[in-house]
């Protein structure tokens, strides 16, 4: 572990991360405010003792909602990994440690769900199950997994002829047993970069989408429609914008970081 | 020329599984599409009418297959919040986009070819260190934040170009460069700091091999090395890189011609999404999808004319 601290990607990503986590923490307990109380006699108040980071067109204390914001997003990025993680890994390890005309079948699959750009495939599903948290959610979810199988695969690929793997199958070892016992040790570390990234794009896909409409909805407090409602406010309280852009900044560029200090740390990318 | 049939093949049939992904992600609805798209409370004379305009009462195969045929006549039915051939707002959709994506695609290129080759040959010194932070930094902030960074300084703060809105060619070529210039900026800023990494790797890699150091040994110069040997190597993959920036080009694109307010397909696409404009969605999603699929079938291509190697394996 101490080598990753020695890496300065990751240091600097690890401490904004966990800098963020905290104020994640704390919004559980306790925010200055309620996020949807409004106080008309506040509109649009820079920021002062009272409102740390002013107040938004209702009124409505932009420190609270911005905690609250940053937990959606946590919870968003975390789900996303965590489903992208586990069907990305079974469907990669199958595909690449067995080959073959399934690995053909599964590979055009995710082909054909990568061809999809940006945060299409996410919009598609969004205009089929409908807007709001759990399907942001889903979309986010399914939208993960084609990235995790693929570095899955390529792992698999390189380690199922190897010699440890032919070791572990003349000593009788099942095909389950060396693909998760003995193989995915060996890509754990590229997963744990993945994760990283693919947290930071799930992040941004979620305020993408809620600043379009298509994700979370108004009132609830989440990055994006912070986004997209200060935007009507630029000329007369830019920091008001500023404040959820640079959090939304921060939060993808200290993800992406510590994915790269993995990688760097783990020699180079594949 | 068996690579070459092999891939088209792949081509034929990646296009022909993202049509059918886009056909049945939207029949997998729960309840009645047309019900749906009109609001529960609609008048079931107009229900009934628009079942029958969008075919609902054939099988699912057979719809499909009148969706595909439709498709190769350039017809992809009609619109029903516009009221308006989907073919036709497509159209109009893409004289902004591809506007935009060629601003973007040149800028990026402008951008990233010199920092790219300037940062190579510079890594090693320490100078070199804040360029390549920031274009770490410019890798990673999304271009909607990029955009509304951009707006706050350049229309807000100083009042150079316009904030919001499209002004169309037939206006002036200046007036509808300006209201271009900053979305297609906010895009290739991201992308730019993508082949930015590339260009430097791939130029780094060039300079390590064994004919660098011949022509070292034969006395030439570094710049002389540089500019008529390894550039011209090192900047072959770089090529294939700039066709896959274009899947990313136009899924930025989405999200900043809302934050611009442009009138391009990503605009289109997200106010169809939002009133459930069946159609009109399906035949968005199929053409960007394709064009992502053709960029990339190019790319092999293209790669494979460079560097025949790639055929054989």
């Amino acid at each position: 572990m101490g080598r990753y601290f020695k890496n300065p990607s990751f240091l600097i990503g690890f401490i904004i991360v966990s800098l963020m986590f905290m104020v994640l923490l704390i919004s559980f307990f306790y925010t200055p405010y309620d996020v949807t109380a409004m106080d008309f006699s506040m509109r649009l108040s820079p920021p002062s003792h009272e409102h740390l980071l002013g107040t938004d067109q209702f009124g409505r204390d932009i420190l609270s909602r911005l905690m609250k914001g940053i937990e959606v997003s946590f919870l968003i990025g975390i789900t996303a990994v965590i489903s992208g993680l586990f069907f990305g890994l079974v469907i990669g390890s199958l595909s690449g440690y067995f080959g073959g005309h399934l690995d053909d079948a599964i590979m055009k699959v995710i082909d054909t769900l990568m061809a999809f750009p940006g945060v299409l495939l996410a919009m598609m599903l969004i205009a089929v199950f409908g807007n709001g948290l759990t399907n942001t959610i889903l979309a986010l979810s399914i939208m993960a997994i084609p990235r995790f199988a693929r570095i899955t695969r390529s792992g698999y690929m390189e380690y199922r002829d190897s010699d440890f793997v032919r070791a572990e199958r003349i000593r009788g070892a099942g095909s389950v047993r060396i693909m998760y016992l003995h193989i995915l040790p060996n890509i754990l570390s590229e997963l744990v970069a993945t994760s990283s990234l693919s947290f930071a794009s799930a992040i941004m896909s979620e305020a993408g989408l809620s600043y379009l409409g298509l994700g979370m909805q108004p009132p609830a407090p989440s990055l994006g429609i912070m986004l997209s409602e200060a935007q009507d406010y630029m000329l007369r309280s830019p920091w008001y914008v500023l404040i959820p852009t640079i959090t939304i900044a921060l939060l993808v560029i200290a993800f992406n970081l510590i994915g790269d200090g993995v990688q760097e740390v783990n020699g180079g990318e594949r | 020329m068996r690579y070459y049939l092999r891939k088209l093949v792949g081509l034929v049939i990646t296009l022909f599984l993202v049509s059918l992904v886009t056909f049945f992600v939207f029949q997998i609805l729960p309840g009645d599409p047309a019900l749906i798209i009109l609001g529960i409370d609609a008048d079931p004379y107009q229900v009934e009418a628009l079942r029958a305009s969008l075919g609902l009462g054939r099988p699912l195969s057979m719809r499909y297959l009148s969706w595909l045929t439709g498709l190769f006549s350039g017809d992809l039915g009609v619109s029903i919040r516009y009221n308006q051939s989907v073919s036709s707002l497509i159209k109009e959709g893409l004289k902004v986009t591809s506007l935009l994506a060629l601003y973007s695609m040149v800028l990026t290129v402008l951008i990233a070819l010199p920092v790219g080759i300037w940062l190579a040959v510079h890594s090693r010194k320490r100078y070199s260190i804040p360029v390549s932070v920031l274009s770490q930094i410019s890798l990673s902030v999304p271009s909607f934040c990029m955009g509304i960074f951009l707006i706050s300084i350049f229309s807000v703060r100083l009042g150079w170009l316009p904030s919001i809105g499209y002004t169309p060619l037939s206006e002036g070529l200046l007036a509808s460069f300006k209201s271009l210039l900053l979305p297609s900026l906010s895009v290739a800023i991201g992308s730019s700091a993508v082949l930015i990494r590339y260009i430097k790797v791939s130029v780094q890699r060039e300079e390590g091999k064994d004919y660098v150091r011949t022509a070292r040994s034969k006395g030439l110069t570094r710049g002389r090395i540089m500019y008529t040997h390894v550039l011209k190597n090192s900047l072959i993959p770089v090529i294939t890189t700039l066709g896959l920036l274009t899947a990313d080009i136009l899924g930025g694109s989405i999200i900043i011609e809302n934050i611009f307010s442009l009138p391009g397909i990503g605009r289109l696409i997200t106010v169809s999404i939002a009133s459930r404009d069946l159609p009109l969605i399906q035949g968005l999603v199929l053409y960007l999808a394709s064009i992502v699929v053709v960029c990339n079938f190019i790319v092999d291509l293209i790669y494979s004319l460079v560097d025949p190697r790639i055929r054989l394996r």
